[in-house]
């Protein structure tokens, strides 16, 4: 019966993880500039690092990127290796210096994704097109910089917003404020 | 602590990519990766419709201001075109007249390919003045590349660009990338090459200063050097910009499709 949950979760997780990426390509992509900048599958990472296992997460984490790379048209793998980059920097990070697991750090952790997905995502596509006409590096562009800012200020209201929900269910994620006793 | 160590699982993960990599690249993923996006397709489409839905209410809430101007713009010129409408009846009954007695063939030749579109370009930009849309076709339903695509009104909205058994890209017609041969319908028949300019406009350069162009005139795809038929409407000439100095004239072309309408699309095959 055990084994039966076992599989059950992984499944359920999996069917979870698999509709995010979904949601991003398909909804997402589709929705006026300032709400396109929500960035589901970071956040989903993100919230699953603090949640689940760190092997559970890499697995969503190939998962995602899979999704995302098979409905793109960009190098395949590309996504993934973003992905798998990230999961092992936040690790990194939640382990040696953020490890006082509190609200702050998490924001403080998912602007930090948001900077190194975006940075990593448009390096290397930028080493993909260099050589291509009408090719102007990403750094350049102020689009660039405004889907940054915008894609942070999401990634930073829906961790406010599940770190509170997840707080509420359960009490794995510490309290943000500290108790007066 | 080394990266490849006991303790130390990291280099099972690279691994799994590693493999994942070699597994697509040598095509033995690809069957799990068709099934996986075919049972996907009908769920990417609603999710685009929906969303698509959702970007046409906003920016038809923030246009709502011109819109009083736009009826009456509009207004006459549906008084126009049905005088057009009617001139070109006519045309069209003695063009059929013709066509039976000379026995002419139909010149239509094009299938069609009935597709959704299932996404946009996910990331901004990377080179100014790309845009594409994903649609759920690719090469298992006959697409290849540099197929003209069509929305529902007939107007050719860009042509495919990149193709994968289930899905293609397609780049608008708006794209700087997507280069089409173009016709202008005037009384010189002025030919040339159209691109995007910025994803907004659309171009045609190099226009001898000879060709008389005007404003609102139809341009056409040429049919000339590729698949894409004869006859298609790119758009119509909103600027011209000449200079006496010059060689060369060129023309901006208002495309006459909407983005947030481009749920259900037609590429045209040979």
């Amino acid at each position: 019966m055990s084994h039966l949950k076992y599989y059950f979760e992984w499944f359920f997780y999996s069917l979870f993880f698999s509709g995010i990426a979904i949601v991003q390509v398909a909804f997402i992509s589709a929705l006026p500039p300032v709400y396109s900048a929500i960035n589901l599958p970071l956040t989903g990472l993100l919230f699953s690092l603090l949640i689940f296992s760190k092997e559970k997460t890499l697995v969503f984490a190939i998962l995602l990127g899979f999704w995302l790379d098979i409905l793109s048209f960009n190098f395949f793998g590309l996504n993934i290796l973003i992905f798998l980059i990230i999961f092992f920097v936040i690790d990194f990070l939640l382990n040696n210096w953020l490890t006082n697991r509190s609200l702050y750090s998490f924001l403080v952790l998912s602007a930090l994704c948001v900077i190194l997905y975006n940075i990593l995502l448009y390096l290397f596509l930028a080493i993909w097109h260099s050589g291509q006409t009408g090719f102007s590096f990403f750094l350049f562009q102020p689009d660039f910089w405004m889907q940054l800012g915008w894609q942070m200020i999401w990634a930073g209201g829906f961790m406010l917003l599940f770190f509170n929900v997840a707080n509420f269910l359960s009490r794995r994620l510490k309290p943000f404020f500290l108790e007066n006793k | 602590m080394a990266f490849y160590s006991k303790k130390n699982k990291n280099w099972i993960w690279a691994l799994v990519f590693g493999l994942i990599i070699f597994l697509h690249f040598t095509r033995i993923l690809a069957p799990l990766e068709n099934l996986a996006i075919s049972a996907v397709k009908p769920l990417t489409s609603f999710l685009y419709n929906s969303g698509s839905g959702i970007r046409k209410s906003y920016e038809e809430g923030q246009q709502q201001k011109d819109v009083f101007s736009k009826v009456n713009n509009l207004e006459q010129e549906v008084a126009r075109l049905t005088v057009e409408n009617a001139q070109l009846k006519e045309v069209e009954q003695d063009n059929l007249k013709l066509r039976s007695q000379l026995a002419f063939l139909s010149t239509n030749k094009y299938k069609n390919i009935l597709a959704n579109v299932i996404s946009q370009n996910l990331v901004f930009d990377i080179k100014e003045g790309d845009q594409d849309i994903v649609i759920d076709k690719g090469s298992k339903d006959g697409i290849k590349e540099d197929l003209g695509v069509i929305n529902e009104d007939g107007v050719i909205i860009g042509k495919v660009s990149e193709v994968r058994d289930n899905i293609s890209k397609i780049c608008l017609t708006t794209n700087s990338n997507c280069k089409l041969a173009a016709t202008i319908q005037n009384n010189d028949r002025t030919m040339g090459v159209t691109e995007g300019d910025l994803g907004l406009t659309i171009k045609m350069n190099y226009i001898p200063q000879s060709e008389k162009i005007n404003l609102n005139d139809t341009v056409v795809t040429s049919g000339l050097g590729g698949n894409i038929a004869r006859g298609l409407v790119i758009g119509k000439v909103s600027q011209i910009n000449n200079k006496s100095n010059e060689i060369w004239q060129d023309v901006n072309i208002e495309p006459l499709f909407d983005l947030n309408n481009l749920t259900i699309v037609t590429v045209l095959t040979p």
